[in-house]
């Protein structure tokens, strides 16, 4: 016969028993179940308890040993959860049971010791998941973001290709304005303008007395005809008003011309100065447009090329707004993982998850600040290798050191300032503040900050070329315009769109002095020397093309484009003039607007003695904008001033606080 | 520490900076600077407005970043530049 075990034998004990005394109890015999009966069932439940505690105390023994990572510490707490709580349940059941069974309660059994510590168990065990799962997504997201800013460093690549592509947009436009301009007797001269705005006043007398003229013509040529006059009578006259009619259109279209001139002169390469500029040149095209239509101006439309060389820039000027706007949804994204990935560092920064981290040595120590302040604890130092470089200062060889622990206090800040001296030669001081001063002021512009318009002054005369650039003096700007110094306007998102002009809201007004004496400039104005090999741009030359402006909704116009432009076989790269005796001879020569610089010149090295050489520009070129790039923002050469705000992008700490040395999109403070 | 104007600022890093001009707010010095380029003989593509502060017993200069900070600093260098 097979051997019972005890412990089986307890538990049949334990289940005859049971069943004897509810048999009893549901039977109303109770009193028949002697006390030895009730004494054995107790004694039987001891029994089980006792082996059931022993299986326990066993399991959990194994459970008492040291982990080396969270990640076993982990699998460790969550068998002992289970194992503690498991025989917690056990333990009340068989209480339960007993009591069902007796009436009566069993006391005096062995304690489950772990039962006290369940709730640290469970609240570390907490924490371990918390923080492994919060490292799981930081390592996620770190990989999502170094995606993310893959793709933006390559969008912002493109974006500043762009913007170097919209200088060239811009200089080709200038180009073909100016050749149109040249190549037209009438309005040769305004490709020579200083100030377009006094030209435009000037003409507005003209343009109101032909205008005047025009009214009258047709006036008296309506009464003649409701009168009734002879057909013969009747052609001629038409000809007076056709002819009235011709006048007031050159006028006007010197007008139209004018402000052509000044808006293409103006050089922009960020996309949405860009995309304005040409929406109002656009609006003066299509005005112009509906004049000649209104006057029936039927001889050929010099501007034909112009339209078709504005209508192709178009285009690729629009390419760019796809990876402009690819620009901001990546920075939006950005954004919105850092944040995420901020939470998840600091959800990890909780004193029970830190006191862990303690413990496993991921940190060496960290420091709890009181509760009565409420803040979380903060990592003090980790035992990550220190991120700063050591110390690795060439010249501390040379150093006389007498206590070798002195030199690991050293530490090593890469914006420390080592030494100041003063400039080396070969810098041109002068030429380079007023270059750092035109990024100062078109920043300042971009953040919407008042700023005083420069005056460009361009060549006097032919014979006498001379550039240079007319600050207008605080005291004549106040007598026009009021500045609050201290006024901050709002920056108002910029964003791409067809109503880019209509935001802005600051009148500029031009200072009383408008024209300035070529003499009086050369004074007061210090413009370095252009370098002598500067190379002229390759010109493109005007093309007889068929007019298409679909966007300007104008019937193609049937014109011929005189062979008036100058013509050449092939573009050419041509010599920058050296001497101001060159310059009237090649304008004479060549009408092409040659000496338009592609890239401005390099004034280092250049004395302003020679004020006046070299300077046939019609801008002045004493900042080399092209270098701007506002692009840079969030790289390490940002200015830390913003191209256009978007979204809720924060540029950053504040004078006083420690801007991060990492390049960074930080959420929004 | 006070920095004179049209000096070169080297930095530990060994990137040098030329001073353009300085501003003082609420008692801070604001230094309006260029990073020169390799050849010494002009300016790169890199200005700053930066603070002068006391860092383990070093000078080191701090950039103002921030939208905020600049439109309240930056016209104190433009009104200068007016002048």
């Amino acid at each position: 016969m097979k051997s019972i075990d005890d412990r089986t034998m307890q538990q049949r004990l334990y289940d005859i028993l049971k069943m004897n005394i509810k048999l009893a109890r549901a039977n109303n015999e109770l009193n028949t179940i002697t006390s030895d009966t009730f004494t054995s069932f107790e004694e039987a439940t001891r029994s089980i308890d006792e082996y059931k505690q022993k299986d326990y105390e066993e399991e959990v023994s194994k459970l008492f040993n040291t982990t080396v990572t969270l990640e076993e510490e982990k699998v460790r707490l969550e068998k002992l959860v289970e194992l503690v709580s498991k025989r917690i349940e056990e333990r009340k059941s068989l209480l339960r049971e007993y009591e069902d069974v007796t009436s009566r309660s069993i006391e005096g059994l062995s304690s489950i010791l772990e039962e006290l510590e369940l709730d640290n168990y469970k609240q570390r065990l907490s924490s371990i998941r918390e923080y492994l799962e919060n490292n799981r997504n930081i390592s996620s997201i770190e990989i999502e973001l170094e995606h993310l800013n893959k793709e933006l460093n390559a969008s912002q690549e493109q974006k500043r290709k762009d913007e170097e592509k919209n200088y060239e947009l811009e200089d080709n436009l200038l180009t073909k304005l100016r050749n149109i301009l040249l190549g037209n007797e009438e309005y040769a001269d305004i490709a020579d303008v200083i100030d377009v705005d006094f030209e435009l006043e000037k003409l507005n007398s003209e343009i109101e007395e032909s205008k005047k003229t025009l009214d009258t013509f047709e006036k008296a040529f309506r009464n003649l005809t409701r009168s009734g006059i002879s057909s013969d009578r009747e052609v001629e006259y038409s000809t007076y008003v056709a002819d009235a009619r011709d006048t007031y259109y050159q006028v006007k279209e010197k007008e139209i011309l004018l402000k052509l001139y000044q808006l293409v002169t103006e050089s922009e390469n960020e996309y949405s100065k860009l995309f304005g500029k040409r929406e109002e040149i656009d609006k003066l095209l299509s005005d112009r447009m509906d004049l000649r239509k209104s006057l029936n101006i039927v001889k050929p439309d010099i501007l034909v090329d112009f339209y078709h060389i504005i209508d192709e820039q178009k285009n690729q000027i629009r390419l760019e707004k796809i990876n402009i706007d690819r620009i901001h949804k990546l920075i939006d994204k950005i954004t919105f993982k850092e944040n995420k990935l901020d939470s998840y560092k600091e959800a990890n920064q909780k004193s029970d998850i830190l006191a862990i981290l303690q413990e496993y040595g991921i940190i060496e120590t960290y420091v709890e600040k009181s509760k009565d302040e409420g803040v979380e604890p903060i990592i003090e130092e980790t035992k990550e290798e220190e991120k700063t470089p050591q110390v690795s200062f060439g010249d501390l060889g040379t150093m006389e050191i007498e206590e070798p622990d002195l030199v690991e206090t050293i530490k090593y800040i890469p914006n420390a300032i080592k030494k100041i001296e003063g400039v080396p030669e070969g810098i041109n001081v002068s030429f380079v503040k007023n270059k750092a001063n035109t990024v100062m002021r078109r920043v300042g512009k971009a953040l919407g900050i008042d700023v005083p318009k420069v005056e460009i002054v361009k060549e006097v005369k032919k014979a006498e070329p001379m550039v240079t650039s007319v600050e207008p003096k605080v005291e004549e700007i106040s007598r026009v315009i009021e500045t609050p110094k201290t006024v901050f306007p709002q920056v108002e998102e910029i964003m791409p769109n067809n109503n880019v002009t209509s935001n802005v809201k600051v009148e500029e007004v031009k200072p009383e002095v408008i024209t300035p004496k070529v003499e009086q400039i050369s004074q007061t104005v210090e413009l370095p020397k252009m370098e002598s090999t500067f190379k002229a741009p390759v010109v493109e030359l005007p093309k007889a093309e068929v007019f298409t402006n679909p966007s300007l909704e104008v019937k193609p116009v049937e014109a011929k484009v005189e062979s008036v432009i100058p013509q050449m076989e092939t573009s050419k790269v041509v010599p920058f003039p050296t001497t101001t005796e060159e310059i009237p001879k090649r304008v004479e020569n060549n009408n092409s607007g040659l000496f338009w610089p592609e890239a401005k010149p390099n004034f280092a090295n250049s004395s302003n003695n020679d004020l006046g050489k070299n300077d046939f520009f019609p801008q002045t070129p004493v900042t080399n904008e092209r270098e701007f790039n506002p692009q840079s923002l969030n790289s390490s050469e940002d200015l830390g001033m913003p191209e256009i705000p978007h979204g809720n992008i924060n540029l950053g700490p504040g004078p006083g606080q420690i801007a991060n040395p990492t390049i960074k999109i930080r959420k929004a403070s | 520490m006070n920095i004179e104007l049209n000096t070169i600022i080297t930095l530990e890093n060994g990137e040098e900076y030329l001073t353009i001009d300085k501003v003082t707010k609420d008692n801070i010095d604001y230094y309006y600077i260029a990073q020169l380029n390799e050849e010494k003989n002009d300016i790169a593509n890199n200005y700053k407005v930066v603070i002068i502060k006391k860092e383990d017993g070093k000078d080191v200069i701090e950039e103002v970043l921030g939208e905020d900070n600049l439109k309240e600093i930056l016209p104190l260098f433009i009104d200068k530049i007016k002048e």
